[in-house]
This record gives C-alpha cells, structure tokens and sequence, in this order.
C-alpha cells in the first residue's frame, strides 16, 4: 500500500542528503511537488503516479544542488565561514606547533626507546611521546588543510593574511603556553616577545578582516548562468 | 520545442517580466510560462528556484512567506527597483536581437 507521506519524507531525506538545505529551498520544492502531485491527481491520476510524475517534474537532487551551489553566499554567511576556518586553523597549528615542542624536548636515543621497551615506557615514555606527537602533528595539519579547503573562494591575498594571522596568533599562545619557544627565538624576554607577536596579530587580523568584508561585498564573478533546465 | 540554451538565456528576462506583472510563487510562474509559449519552454521545474534565489541574491526581486488561498504556506516573489530597471535593459537587448533579424529576413525577399 502506497504511504504517500512516507514517499515525501523519503524524497526530502535523499534532497536533503546530496546537500539541498532545510528550511530554503527544501521547503519551497516540497511545496512545488505537493501542488503538482495535486494537479496530476485531478487529471485523474492515482496518488502513487501523481507523487512519481510530481518528483520527476521538479528534478533530480544532484543537479538542483549543483545549480543551487553556483549561488553565492551572503555576506554574514561568508563572514562566519571565516571565522570557523579561522578557529579551526587555529586549532590546527597550536596542536601542530605542541606536537613539534613536544617532539624536539623528547630524548629519542635507542637507549631511551628501545632500552627501556615496556608497557610503562609505552604508556608514558618518550616512545609514547613519538607517537602521540607525530599523531597530533598528522591531525592538526589535516585540521590546517581542512581550514584551507574551506576557503576556496577567499582571494589570494585573503588566504596569505589569514594564514600568516593563523601562525602569528598560533605563536603568542605557544609562547604563553611553552616559556622556551621565546627563548627559542631569541628573544630573551617573553614579555617583548608577546609584544612583537601581539603587533602582528594586531596587524594581520586588521589586514584578514578588511580582505574578507572587500571580498564579500564586491560584486562576485559571474559564473555559469543559472539554467531552468537540465 | 525551444532550444535549451534560448530557455536558458530568456529564463530571467521572462521571470522579471512576469513579476512585473505582480507578485507570484514558483508554481504559478512555471504554469504560466507553459501556458504562455503554448507548452513550447520546458523547463524542469525545480530548475525554476536557483533561478529565483540568484535574481534575489541580485537583488533584482524580493521575497516573502504567505498563505494561499487555502491555508497553504507560500513563498511570494515580487521586482524590486533594480528589477525594473533590469527587466528594462533585457527587453532592449532582446528588441535589438529581434530588429536584426527582422531586418535580415526582410533583405532576404527584397
């Protein structure tokens, strides 16, 4: 027996799957094929042909995404995707820059590793050191490359400032965090240290906002036109 | 039948053009371009709403949420001052496109 309520959730569940949004535009096509459906149905349709004709009529999911993609983000939308590819960045270069401090102070002689071999040194020994710190340098460059992805529109320069905003923020937390690292960097006060830093990140966030807002209000490039038919 | 790159290119000029008239939803817009080109523009209709969303990311037309006549909710679009003056700019193109062929065809049988 035809369930027509179960056909329409199923048809929203695979629009919903190849990325089609809820509530706009998911809301409006349901509409659409409902009215269809209903139109089919006084012509004399059974209920089961007329949501068939009906879903057919309005398309399949993929290709209304691909269309629906080609539509520019909004502005506060383009404002926020920043922002989250920023934090995760971030979030990506601190545990990328830990992994590093804490693979440099680790003593990895055959004598500490292989001498010592037991689930102790394992658990908590420099062994253990290698293999989280090379894991967490594999997942926070993955955490940078995925920042990165979500850039793809971002310009050029957009990409250069955030990124060198990313390492500049990323390194006055390290220096906060690892009181070494200035020391590291020859900078034998860590209070002008975190100074210097706080400049560039004073400058490069300034510089990365202003991009972005440009970016988003000018006009975007026309890409292909959007076709009513596929 | 019309060529689908033609149903591409009148796609907006037609949708303004409709909403000129005043406001109306997706499904009428779809119904009333059928009945219009004689079932000639076939346009999948769910095609119609990137359509309508990138006139409005534009800025070309406005929308709102409604109810019909029965109680069913409905998204209204309408043309917006830029619309107007876009819908202008199409109509004139679209004439000069037309003039030039009108005038090929009339030397044709000179």
């Amino acid at each position: 027996m035809f369930n027509l309520e179960q056909a329409i959730e199923d048809w929203r569940q695979k629009m919903l799957a190849t990325g089609i949004e809820t509530p706009v535009p998911l809301e409006e096509l349901e509409l659409h094929l409902r009215e269809e459906m209903e139109r089919q149905m006084r012509s004399g349709l059974s209920e089961e042909k007329a949501f068939e004709m009906a879903a057919k009529r309005v398309g399949e999911a993929q290709i209304l995404e691909a269309e629906f993609k080609k539509i520019p983000a909004k502005p506060q939308k383009k404002l926020f995707q920043i922002f989250c590819a920023m934090s995760v960045g971030l979030v990506g270069w601190l545990i990328c820059l830990h992994a590093l401090v804490q693979l440099i102070d680790t003593d990895f002689s055959f004598a500490t590793i292989g001498g010592s071999f037991s689930l102790e040194n394992l658990l908590v020994g420099p062994l253990a050191n290698l293999i989280m710190g090379l894991g967490s340098f594999v997942f926070g460059a993955w955490l940078i490359w995925r920042a990165g992805r979500s850039l793809k529109s971002m310009t050029f320069i957009a990409k250069i400032v955030l990124g060198a905003s990313v390492i500049a923020f990323g390194l006055i937390l390290m220096t906060f965090l690892v009181p070494n690292l200035a020391k590291i960097a020859h900078l034998a006060n860590p209070s002008r240290a975190i100074l210097l830093f706080g400049v560039i990140v004073a400058v490069t966030f300034l510089g990365v906002l202003l991009t972005a807002l440009i970016n988003c209000f000018k006009p975007s490039k026309d890409r292909s036109p959007t076709s009513p038919v596929n | 039948m019309l060529k689908r790159e033609l149903v591409a290119a009148s796609a907006e000029p037609l949708i303004l053009a409709l909403l000129a008239r005043g406001e109306s939803y997706g499904y009428a817009i779809i119904q009333d371009i059928k009945a219009r080109s004689d079932n000639q523009m076939q346009w999948t209709d769910g095609m119609l709403y990137p359509v309508l969303h990138r006139l409005e990311h534009k800025g070309l037309i406005k929308a709102r949420w409604g109810e019909s006549e029965t109680g069913r909710k409905r998204k209204y679009y309408s043309l917006k001052k830029d619309g107007h003056k876009a819908l202008a700019k199409h109509e004139e193109q679209w004439s000069l496109v037309s003039a030039v062929l009108a005038g090929l065809r009339k030397e044709k049988y000179v």
